[in-house]
């Protein structure tokens, strides 16, 4: 027999794939609309020459922009196909090296961010929805809604404001110090010092969302003869947290977090440009001030393309678990 | 990219741990390092065809690639690569004598040969910050001996083609057919006095080192590093003595900078802020011109806009700094609603009881676009013309998007800033030419001009020409020259009295940090 999960990722991927062949013509076509010409912008300093007609004309072939937009489109979606990322002028360096660079630095914030917010969520929610109406679920739920109406980009301006420049107590911008060390341990822990700024700011952005979750599903649960049986039996502290609840919340978790993963990839990106972050955010959002179409189609598809495949595991998981009960 | 020579796990593994433990890592430079911040990073590899298509990295390659021809403190042309040079009567040939003591950093000496294969590789592949088009014939005489023949005088060949273009090594770019998808190792091999040794695109961070061999003398520093850091933080380093140079610190932070412990230099950047007129449309006529820059307090816009950082710019295109600037005095246009509304009046406006402009009976509305960056000058550019009755309808736009409405041209009135900086044939880009900081102006009396002195036969008639062009400039007002901003270069005692280069690094660079302050 086929296990269930593999039913789940089948069933899963066609509709991913159509999703991810219209966000390729849409990447394709929405940055055309923007006003602007990538070679003009290329050439916008005053002490650069004009170029003639046919120089002009070469260049704009680099730039993916020579011909009608039929004939541009087919040349993408050809190179596409092979895996042919393009190549960005403005950065003299293949789409796909810049990628290599930038991914890293991008995945670190979210892989470090995660497990903050997940389990800071997860407990706090606990815990107010364990005793609703208590001491702490009134200071908690409080505090989480305060931090839950500050939009991302600022809650990522204030911690820079606070901890970068007021109480220079950690590195305001960048991935790595002026001469990173040779010592690979202090090399990491620098590059770990650097990364604490955004991962909280990323972080406070996603708690809230998790944290009214496991808020909600552990009041609902609390009524759950399970539970009630549980404290009957004297079970409680860390056991009655992790065995009862959390197990319960787990597939919840889970599927909140397949939808909410979009939400993640675009804060990561606002985050990043508040730190000098050297991510993919920042590739991105100078490709779109250079309109540098090559590195934004190719940035963007990488990116959602990720986005898509982890959406896609993580959303069998959920099914599966929630199948099982 | 090194990250991952560690596992992931660790990394995140000790980010979690930092959150709870933060420690000050301290920095020491080793000795014989000089430090320059750059506030914005990453300009590209130093490497002529693919370094950012801007100022600064044009500068930065210019440490690593010398050229025929460099300047001494006060501008003028000095040799480099060329250790001399002869021009025939005609202006047609010119003779260039190449400096046997130079040699690439990769140790093959520097013949005629690479000179002559630079002139004609750059005219097959265009780089953009030099123009070889005059260039009929670049002929090897001998090992040290080229010869140029030009289709046509160039009162600019030396401080403008000789002095701004790199010179390329033949053994390394004869088989690179796209120059600018070549970014290996081999495309920074130049001959200039620092050689680079490490560029990190993601930090934005270069580190030079010194050519040990530079035969013009001694590169001053072992290591020179050019590193990505906000001003913020730059003044916190240098007060730490970690960095040695802020390039360009905003003039409004001078003081700060002083406090801090540096040295600094303040100089006008001679780029200037412009509002231009759409000349194809009404502003085809000077009279309204002339009554625009009336209507226009330009001290009080000043004063309001850029405070201390900028003062009145002269009409005249070229600004008081540069060696081509005329003694004459040009018209200041000086704030008068009254001499602005007579001008109007004759042009057909009419002014109503509100106050305000009418033509034709419908009221005057004019677009003005404006960069980000002259936000400020915008807003009370458009206060000034309110008070005076002219509505304005003032649009900041993202850059691309000026740039676009610009060559479309879809505005009245526009606000630009370009270099007046570099050999003075930058006129016929800057006032003629289409791009968007163009003042797009094509007067036949000031184009005559501006074409003749690009073929005058000596400095002081380029010089006489130049001084009739900057008259007319200043009368016709292609462009009413609004402010002329300061730069400021911050540093400290390991370089001695910076000055900026005048008449601009090259190309009309605006900089401080011409590299002949970085060899001794």
């Amino acid at each position: 027999m086929v296990p269930p999960i593999l039913i789940n990722l089948l069933s899963g991927l066609s509709v991913r794939l159509l999703v991810f062949f219209l966000l390729v013509l849409l990447v394709f076509f929405l940055p055309r609309l923007l006003p602007g010409d990538p070679v003009a912008i290329f050439l916008s300093s005053d002490l650069s020459r004009d170029l003639s007609g046919s120089e002009a004309e070469e260049l704009r072939s680099q730039f993916g922009v020579a011909g009608g937009w039929l004939q541009q489109l087919g040349e993408y979606l050809s190179n596409l196909v092979v895996g042919d990322l393009g190549y960005s002028v403005p950065h003299a360096a293949p789409v796909s090296q810049l990628l290599k660079a930038a991914i890293p630095w991008t995945l670190l914030l979210i892989a470090c961010a995660a497990p903050l917010f997940l389990i800071a969520g997860a407990a706090g929610g606990i815990e107010a929805g364990k005793a609703p109406g208590a001491l702490f679920d009134r200071v908690a739920t409080g505090t989480v809604t305060v931090i839950a109406s500050i939009p991302p980009f600022t809650a990522a301006v204030l911690l820079l404001l606070a901890f970068g420049i007021l109480w220079p107590v950690l590195p305001a911008g960048g991935a790595e110090p002026l001469f990173p060390s040779d010592n690979p341990l202090q090399r990491d822990f620098d590059v770990a010092r650097h990364a604490v700024l955004p991962v909280l700011a990323l972080s406070l952005h996603e708690v809230s969302r998790f944290y009214f979750l496991a808020r909600g599903e552990a009041i609902t649960l609390s009524q759950r003869p399970f539970i009630i049986n549980a404290c009957g039996r004297g079970i409680k502290g860390w056991r009655l947290r992790t065995a009862y609840y959390g197990r319960s919340l787990f597939p919840v978790f889970l599927a909140r977090m397949s939808d909410s993963l979009t939400g993640l990839f675009g804060a990561v990106l606002f985050v990043e440009i508040v730190f000098s972050y050297p991510g993919t955010g920042h590739l991105i959002y100078n490709a779109i001030l250079d309109r540098d179409y090559v590195l934004l189609q190719g940035a963007v598809i990488v990116m959602a393309g990720l986005v898509l495949l982890l959406n896609w595991i993580i959303d069998a998981v959920a099914t599966s678990l929630a199948r099982r009960g | 990219m090194h990250l991952f020579h560690h596992p992931l796990v660790r990394v995140v593994a000790a980010t979690l741990a930092a959150l709870l433990l933060t420690l000050a890592a301290a920095t020491a430079g080793p000795v014989g390092q000089l430090v320059i911040t750059d506030a914005r990073g990453d300009r590209g590899m130093l490497a002529p065809y693919i370094h950012g298509k801007n100022g600064i990295g044009y500068l930065y390659t210019t440490y690593v690639f010398d050229s025929l021809l460099s300047q001494k403190k006060d501008g003028d042309v000095t040799p480099a690569l060329a250790k001399r040079w002869t021009i025939s009567r005609n202006g047609l040939i010119c003779d260039i004598y190449i400096d046997l003591r130079a040699h690439w950093h990769d140790g093959e000496p520097v013949t005629a040969e690479d000179a002559a294969f630079t002139f004609s590789y750059m005219q097959e592949h265009p780089y953009v910050f030099a123009d070889v088009r005059n260039v009929k014939e670049a002929k090897v005489l001998s090992h040290d001996h080229l010869r140029l023949q030009l289709k046509k005088p160039d009162a600019g060949l030396l401080t403008g083609m000789l002095l701004s273009m790199p010179v390329l090594p033949k053994h390394v770019y004869a088989d690179v057919a796209e120059p600018q998808r070549f970014a290996e190792p081999e495309a920074v091999i130049g001959s200039g006095p620092y050689k680079l040794a490490d560029y990190n695109k993601a930090q934005g961070r270069y580190v030079l080192e010194a050519n040990a061999d530079y035969y013009l003398g001694t590169p001053k520093f072992k290591r020179i590093a050019i590193v990505k850091m906000a001003t913020d933080a730059a003044l916190r380093a240098a007060k730490a003595d970690e960095i040695d140079i802020i390039s360009y610190l905003p003039p409004e932070r001078l003081e700060q900078a002083k406090e801090s412990g540096l040295n600094v230099v303040k100089a006008f950047s001679n780029h200037s802020v412009r509002l231009g007129f759409n000349h194809a449309g009404r502003f085809g006529s000077k009279d309204l011109r002339h009554a625009i820059a009336y209507a226009i307090n330009r001290p009080a816009l000043i004063s309001t806009a850029y405070q201390d950082t900028a003062d009145v710019a002269d009409t005249g295109f070229f600004q008081e700094a540069s060696p081509w600037h005329s003694d004459d005095v040009h018209p200041p246009y000086a704030f008068s609603p009254r001499k602005a509304a007579d001008l109007l009046t004759a042009q057909g406006w009419a002014r109503a009881e509100d106050q305000l402009w009418y033509i034709d009976g419908e009221q005057v509305v004019l677009r003005v676009l404006a960069s980000k960056r002259e936000t400020k000058a915008a807003k009370v550019l458009a206060e000034q013309l309110e008070t005076f009755g002219i509505k304005l309808d003032v649009r900041i736009m993202e850059r691309a998007a000026l740039q676009d409405s610009l060559s479309e041209g879809n505005y009245d009135l526009a606000l630009y800033a370009s270099s007046t900086l570099g050999d003075p044939n930058g006129i016929l880009r800057r006032v003629f030419g289409k791009k968007w900081a163009s003042d797009r102006y094509s007067g036949k009396k000031l184009r005559a001009l501006a074409d003749a002195q690009s073929v005058a036969t000596s400095r002081q008639q380029r010089q006489d020409i130049l001084n009739e062009f900057q008259e007319v400039y200043s009368q016709e007002l292609p462009a009413y020259a609004i402010a002329n901003p300061y730069m400021v270069t911050a540093y400290n005692d390991k370089l001695s009295s910076l000055e900026f280069m005048p008449g601009g690094v090259a190309i009309g660079v605006p900089s401080a940090l011409h590299k002949s302050y970085l060899v001794d």
